[in-house]
């Protein structure tokens, strides 16, 4: 335990690592107590958590805006579509997760490149162009993509060593479902594991520089463009991750699966769970995924029609925004960390308070501080030390 | 009287400026000006409010790039200087409006300043190797050294918008020293600190000349007079007097040029 305590505290990788096998025994827990809807609902969620974890990093960490995350997942998925055309196809799927992957990464590079000399509503606006154009390209070349229909994906058979893994453990044979849920959500772990991994390092920490502040950013030796571009390159092989089990689970990869809506949806997901979280992320795509189906069920088993049911989702999904963004206003997980975070402040300030009453003021040359009341987060508003002159 | 105090074979300066002109459209900000940074020394730029001070330091790293002149690093010509080659330099400058990071801890803050001495890349970062595991470490701990060394240590983890000005001025220098530069370009320094904290400041400032040569634009006279080995002054883009405190002082040119000036302190 003590060993298992000190991994936690010392090393970044054991802490990620440690935690990627504590999530990836729940996701067995999981994945082996529910159906084959169930199983495909969690595939769905798992998706959007990978997309909407490399948009956090971009939006939350480099503080870069896309709403064209939905089209880079469709450059993954096509990807995918067309590596697994042939139903008797040998690639191993993890290498076609990897080639959906590297190319929405040429793809965002290229996006990126541009993306760096943009700021706020532009980079929206160039985002949001991408997102309207790309479902246009499948149906362009339409003889190759399949138009408005798409492509079908043919889902190589389970391998052996899945079946006799399964069997082994459970006694039970994997379903396909079951297979596809969990391929997205072994995805997802490794996706969120190196996501952590570069949010926790030198590269997170530079691009957060460069998020809160471009001129100091720039002053310790950042080059803003590459930060910017970087950032951009990793979000969007996250989301060509993400396209390519999305078309695993679907089993289509079609212009319609990849509309604004989609970009949107990754947006709400991120924004819902706090920015900049892993976790929020997850949780956003938790909520996206389960809480309209639910709703609707709730809306049928309380004597609504069909269409009126299918009505409350929206209603209620849209309430659920405005609630977060009012009651949590830096999402669920920013807004709980936070809150922590300040209460722990405030007990350390009012422990050093007793501790200097007792022993005296240590030395002088302390700066004179009237800070204790203040939380993190909070505009510092002391009346003796009111800032002057703060333009550059 | 646009002089450019020259080498005279003694110790290459820390920076040279040489004929520096830059006009914003019809304006001329600087014109002709030229000053040496002595290694080792605190060398303070004065002059009335609109005297071109910040256009000087702006163009000293590299935010603005004059019409002509020359700009020249302990020996070397920098043609084209881009802010992100500070660091590279070995310079550091802190800004009037301090450019925190506000988002992330005051430790990181100091540790991005540190981040010049870091050599892990992308993948590094990616994997966690722990190679990039222990310069970050040793990177914080650095961090850490200078903050304490600015007695501010007790907020390492607390975020820059959370604490009074004067303690996040101090942040702000900590993360240029964290760079642990030779030359520190600190833009008014004392702006918004009560007396007693600019009697630390200068202390600090003349402790630091042992350490690295600094160069400073600041109002307060008080303080340019303590702690600078020598002083140029600015008036309406010009170099009007050149020289040790005292030197300065007494220059009629100085006092014609601050006569009437509101000065406080």
């Amino acid at each position: 335990m003590n060993r298992f305590l000190d991994v936690w505290r010392h090393s970044v990788l054991g802490r990620h690592l440690l935690t990627a096998l504590i999530g990836l025994a729940v996701v067995v827990v999981v994945l082996e107590s529910v159906g084959d809807f169930r199983a495909l609902q969690l595939a769905a969620m798992a998706y959007l958590g990978i997309a909407a974890g490399g948009l956090t990093v971009l939006t939350g960490i480099n503080g870069q805006i896309s709403l064209g995350h939905g089209a880079l997942m469709a450059f993954g998925a096509y990807t995918t579509a067309l590596l697994l055309d042939d139903p008797t196809s040998s690639m191993p799927i993890s290498l076609v997760v990897l080639a959906s992957t590297a190319v929405a990464l040429l793809v965002g590079t290229a996006v990126g490149v541009a993306a760096a000399r943009l700021h706020g509503p532009y980079l929206a606006g160039a985002t949001l162009a991408l997102a309207i154009a790309v479902p246009g390209i499948a149906l362009y070349f339409g003889s190759f993509l399949g138009g408005e229909q798409g492509l079908r994906v043919s889902l190589p058979d389970v391998p052996v060593w899945a079946l006799d893994l399964e069997y082994l453990l459970t006694g039970t044979e994997m379903s396909r479902s079951q297979y596809v849920a969990y391929l997205g959500w072994i995805t997802l772990i490794v996706t969120f594991v190196l996501l952590a991994n570069l949010a926790r390092g030198r590269v997170g920490r530079r691009w957060r520089a460069v998020r809160d502040d471009e001129v100091s950013a720039e002053l310790a030796g950042i080059q803003l463009g590459r930060a910017r571009i970087s950032a951009f390159m990793v979000s969007a092989a996250a989301a060509g991750a993400a396209g390519s089990v999305l078309a695993i689970t679907a089993r289509l990869a079609a212009p319609s699966g990849f509309t604004i809506v989609l970009s949107l949806t990754l947006l709400t997901a991120v924004v819902l769970g706090g920015l900049g979280y892993l976790s929020g992320a997850l949780i956003g795509a938790g909520l996206l995924t389960f809480l309209p189906p639910f709703v609707t069920r709730i809306g049928g088993d309380a004597g609504l029609s069909d269409i009126r049911a299918a009505e409350l989702a929206p209603l209620v999904y849209g309430l659920v925004m405005v609630l977060v963004i009012l009651l949590a206003p830096a999402g669920l997980v920013g807004t709980t960390r936070m809150s922590l975070a300040g209460r722990r402040a405030r007990r350390q300030m009012a422990a050093a308070g007793a501790a200097g009453a007792t022993t005296g003021s240590p030395g002088t040359t302390a700066p004179h501080d009237s800070s204790d009341e203040h939380d993190p987060g909070t505009p510092q508003a002391s009346g003796s030390t009111t800032p002057k002159g703060s333009t550059r | 009287m646009s002089s450019t105090p020259s080498a005279e074979g003694g110790p290459v300066p820390a920076l040279e400026l040489s004929d520096v002109t830059v006009r914003f459209g019809g304006i001329t900000a600087l014109s002709e000006v030229g000053l040496a940074v002595r290694p080792g020394s605190v060398h303070g730029v004065i002059g009335p409010n609109g005297a071109g001070k910040t256009t000087l330091f702006n163009v000293a790293c590299g935010f603005v790039t004059p019409d002509t002149g020359r700009i020249v690093r302990e020996g070397t010509v920098l043609d084209k200087l881009a802010p992100h080659q500070l660091a590279g330099l070995s310079m550091a400058r802190t800004l009037q409006g301090l450019g925190l990071f506000d988002r992330i801890t005051v430790l990181d803050n100091v540790v991005v300043g540190a981040d010049r001495h870091a050599r892990s890349g992308f993948l590094g970062s990616l994997l966690a190797l722990p190679r990039a595991g222990r310069e970050e470490k040793a990177l914080r701990e650095r961090a850490r050294a200078v903050l304490a060394e600015l007695h501010i240590e007790q907020y390492a983890d607390r975020y820059p918008t959370s604490l009074p000005y004067p303690v996040r001025k101090r942040v702000a220098l900590a993360r240029a020293l964290a760079a642990e530069p030779t030359l520190l370009l600190l833009d008014e320094p004392a702006s918004g600190l009560s007396s007693a904290e600019m009697d630390e400041l200068g202390d600090l400032v003349t402790s630091l000349g042992s350490r690295m040569s600094v160069m400073l634009v600041e109002h307060h006279m008080d303080l340019v007079m303590r702690v600078c080995d020598e002083i140029t002054v600015l008036d309406f883009g010009k170099v009007i007097a050149h020289g040790t405190p005292d030197e300065v002082r007494n220059d009629p040119a100085v006092l014609a040029a601050y006569l009437g000036d509101e000065v406080t302190h």
